[in-house]
């Protein structure tokens, strides 16, 4: 207990110390230059708690972001079962995806505005395509990684194809699903920022744009702070909720001392 | 003999036959179908060799791939630098910890605006936000690398009277090799869409520059061949990446192998 307390003081220290730098720099020699002081942030912070425009942004930011999400999961699952299950469709299909896996998005992110224009829907499709080949090859893997032996097993005590999937090849396949989504989460909201600072479709990315051409330091800063906290936030909550529906799996269980 | 000859040829056809269909229907496609999007694709492999072979390769391709390589040192060697001496001061990790974890959390792309306020648009402002963005993956993984060391293997050095150089060359930094590898890889990743994002916002040089710039100006082909060498681009440094990696790490992917056979 005493030691957590050491630890989480520390943190606030840390957090202390940070600000308090950043207020000394931006008070004294960097004063002329375009940053803004702590309570100026603070206070534009403040300001967007009442400023509707804010939680518009915000909800069309995290919109863009989850509507991707739903749609790279359910693509990557279906492509991944199918791939995972059928060895003519992971060779087929390996080169390709080899190849565009580590391409990252942005690369098209031209093409789609030229198609699309500044739209939600140009973003959404940005998301999509971020997610859709990380989630297929983790499937895959899974699916893949089913032992024979035991399915096999479950044969011979005679489980029917439902049950075998649902048994057996679900809870082997779950806990690399489960990071496939925990990755492509964290960069999905990324890539929607990412649509809107240079793809110019609207949220809190184009929003975090236009203050700081119209000299809106404080906003400025103030948007990349709600970024980290969005960011952690959703790293939190995923974090959380794979180890309460993994709870059973041996990368989240605790170890017992034998 | 002759069966497996034959079963081996099948299955390079299994995989050469779906990247074959979709470039031929690609090039088929495109070459009639009169969507001002989608020009040809023997135009834009044209436009291609005219642009980036070589003409714009010394004035635009370099300097983007050497401020990728230079963030990206700086990015490795702090990060690694960093990790080792965060994992092994139990102080210093708790006192940094909730900033590591929101500078993390702090989308590369998302401060560029930032550092082009404070920098301009020269190569400085590009290496550094390169830096920056990249460093956070190999600062963690190298944090937690260091941690996972065993024990047991620290205690036994120190009693053998390996002094600190000796502990963090051929103890911490083999041990903590495969996870600091794979923060090196995500550092990679991010460096090279930072090093895009930066050259696309208000930039004039550069790969992304170029690209974003056709775009605009609705030169469907040369931002077409903008795209084809980002993506061989971003292909090829992962490749190059791998390479290195099995250099450095194949001591540990073949006891991992042993281990699981």
């Amino acid at each position: 207990m005493t030691e957590r307390m050491r630890r989480y003081g520390l943190g606030v220290c840390g957090i202390a110390v940070t600000l308090v730098v950043w207020q000394l720099l931006v008070t004294g020699p960097l004063a002329d230059k375009p940053f803004a002081s702590v309570p100026e942030i603070a206070g534009a912070l403040r300001d967007f708690v009442k400023d509707g425009m804010f939680w518009s942004s915000l909800g069309q930011t995290l919109e863009v972001a989850l509507i991707g999400l739903v749609l790279s999961v359910l693509g990557g699952l279906v492509l991944g079962v199918l791939v995972g299950l059928s060895d003519t469709a992971y060779r087929s299909l390996r080169l390709t995806t080899e190849f565009l896996k580590p391409i990252p998005p942005i690369v098209i992110l031209p093409l789609l505005v030229l198609v699309l224009g500044p739209t939600p829907k140009m973003g959404i499709f940005l998301v999509f395509i971020g997610g859709v080949f990380i989630l297929m090859t983790q499937t895959a893997t899974g699916v893949a990684d089913v032992d024979p032996v035991v399915l096999e097993t479950a044969r011979s005590f005679r489980l029917n194809r439902r049950q075998r999937i649902s048994r057996i090849v679900v809870p082997t396949a779950l806990p690399f699903v489960a990071t496939g989504v925990r990755i492509c989460a964290a960069a999905a909201l990324v890539i929607a920022l990412v649509s809107e600072i240079i793809g110019g479709a609207p949220g809190l990315g184009k929003d975090m744009v236009l203050a700081q051409a119209t000299g809106g330091y404080a906003e400025t800063y103030a948007l990349v702070v709600v970024f980290g906290v969005l960011g952690m936030l959703i790293n939190g909550v995923l974090g959380f909720v794979e180890r309460r529906l993994l709870f059973w799996h041996a990368s989240v269980r605790t170890e017992v001392p034998a | 003999m002759r069966t497996i000859l034959r079963r081996r040829l099948l299955l390079i056809l299994l995989e050469l036959w779906l990247p074959a269909v979709l470039v031929a229907a690609w090039w088929i496609w495109s070459a009639s179908a009169d969507a001002p999007f989608f020009p040809p694709l023997s135009d834009i492999l044209d436009r291609f060799r005219q642009m980036w072979l070589f003409s714009l390769f010394v004035s635009d391709v370099l300097p983007s791939l050497r401020n990728l390589a230079i963030g990206f040192a700086i990015a490795s060697l702090v990060g690694i630098a960093l990790g080792i001496l965060i994992g092994r001061m139990r102080w210093l990790r708790s006192l940094t910890e909730p900033l590591i974890h929101f500078m993390r959390s702090t989308p590369g792309v998302a401060i560029v605006p930032i550092f082009v306020l404070v920098l301009g648009f020269g190569a400085s402002m590009k290496i550094s936000i390169i830096a920056v963005s990249a460093l956070f993956p190999t600062l963690i993984a190298t944090i937690d690398g260091v941690r996972s060391v065993d024990p047991v293997l620290l205690d036994s050095a120190r009693v053998y009277h390996l002094n600190r150089r000796q502990r963090v060359l051929q103890l911490l930094l083999p041990g903590a090799g495969p996870q600091i590898f794979a923060g090196l890889q995500v550092s990679l990743q991010t460096a090279f869409v930072v090093m895009i994002a930066s050259e696309m916002l208000g930039s004039t040089q550069g790969i992304g520059a170029l690209t974003l710039k056709a775009q605009q100006s609705f030169e469907v082909v040369d931002m077409w061949s903008g795209i084809v060498l980002l993506g061989v681009l971003g292909y090829l440094i992962n490749v190059l990446f791998l390479v290195v990696r099995r250099r450095w790490l194949g001591w540990y992917d073949g006891l991992r192998k042993v281990a699981n056979s």
